[in-house]
């Protein structure tokens, strides 16, 4: 596995290609889904930076994180 | 053995629940006259007939099928709370909600819808207490589809706390927000720099400084513009409220 995690999340640049996700250290949810979106990020949570989609999963799974599909699908 | 069945006008909610291989073809509820939530989402469904003009469906969950066409004029659902039609292949233009004063979520999202959005907080409901606007619409979720034009000014929606518009091709923003607004996904529009602006002002404006542990901005992506040197001073604001956000 390769990703990168940044925990000083200061106008972080993301391109096009990288999968990107952000989340609470603190009580260890996802904030930002993993995604595909090019930009400078600032935040006061932890965010991780992969190649691939399946990369930042398995971040998410190691780290016990909790991914809540609350934005896109809402499923009940 | 007697199987007596109830008759449909006593029934008031109806789960098409999850199977394998999932429920596929046609429904109609038409005969379901006092249905109040219909849950049928995660199907195969290519058609749901008999729910539009319904006055007392509260819940229509009829997302992730293979339904098509045009969305059906809701109008007459008069008591409709929650309209949940993403991820299905509708077409044509957003639907018209001025007969929905109820609402609290809508989410089209990922459809192949066209159109501008409607000035929601333009529209009137004569008789109301509030006279414009949705006072209980929370979330107001327009993803993954081909709106242009603007994104709407949320000055009567005052207890919005979801917008997600990202992946469409709008340009521009003018308004405000509420101080309930959490969420909010515009990345990869075609948005302005006055409207990448106006939007973190907006934002700034509305003042959200407690419950920060989920509030997050997207407007990164491709399409957007930058934010100006003013816009850039708002992002730092947020960004120091406890915000995060992303920017081109």
């Amino acid at each position: 596995m390769s990703y990168q995690l940044i925990t000083e999340v200061d106008n972080i640049q993301t391109s096009e290609t990288d999968w990107r996700m952000i989340y609470d250290p603190v009580n260890l949810d996802v904030i930002s889904s993993p995604m595909q979106c090019s930009g400078y990020a600032s935040s006061p949570h932890n965010m991780v930076i992969a190649d691939t989609e399946a990369e930042v999963l398995e971040f998410i799974e190691q780290e016990g994180l909790t991914l809540e599909d609350i934005d896109h699908n809402e499923f009940v | 053995m007697i199987i007596t069945l109830t008759p449909p006008q006593n029934i008031t909610s109806i789960r098409c629940g999850e199977s394998t291989p999932k429920l596929g073809g046609v429904i109609d509820v038409s005969d379901f006259t006092n249905l109040q939530l219909l849950y049928c989402s995660g199907n195969d469904l290519t058609e749901v007939n008999g729910y539009a003009d319904n006055p007392n469906i509260q819940f229509l969950l009829i997302a992730s099928n293979q339904l098509s066409g045009p969305i059906p004029d809701i109008t007459g659902m008069s008591s409709l709370k929650r309209f949940w039609v993403m991820v299905n292949q509708f077409t044509g233009t957003f639907p018209d909600i001025s007969g929905n004063p109820d609402l609290e979520v809508i989410n089209v999202g990922n459809n192949n819808l066209t159109g501008t959005l409607p000035d929601i907080s333009a529209i009137e409901f004569p008789g109301s207490a509030w006279g414009f606007g949705f006072p209980d619409l929370i979330r107001f979720n327009v993803y993954g589809n081909s709106f242009t034009g603007a994104i709407p000014d949320m000055v009567n929606i005052p207890k919005l706390n979801y917008l997600l518009a990202d992946n469409n091709n709008l340009t521009d923003f003018t308004g405000s927000f509420p101080i309930t607004l959490e969420r909010v996904f515009v990345n990869s529009n075609n948005l302005t720099q006055t409207a990448v602006d106006n939007i973190l002002q907006a934002i700034v404006d509305a003042n959200r400084t407690t419950n920060m542990a989920n509030a997050i901005l997207e407007m990164g992506g491709t399409g957007n513009s930058a934010p100006s040197a003013a816009g850039i001073a708002n992002r730092n604001i947020l960004v120091g409220r406890g915000w995060t956000v992303t920017t081109n």
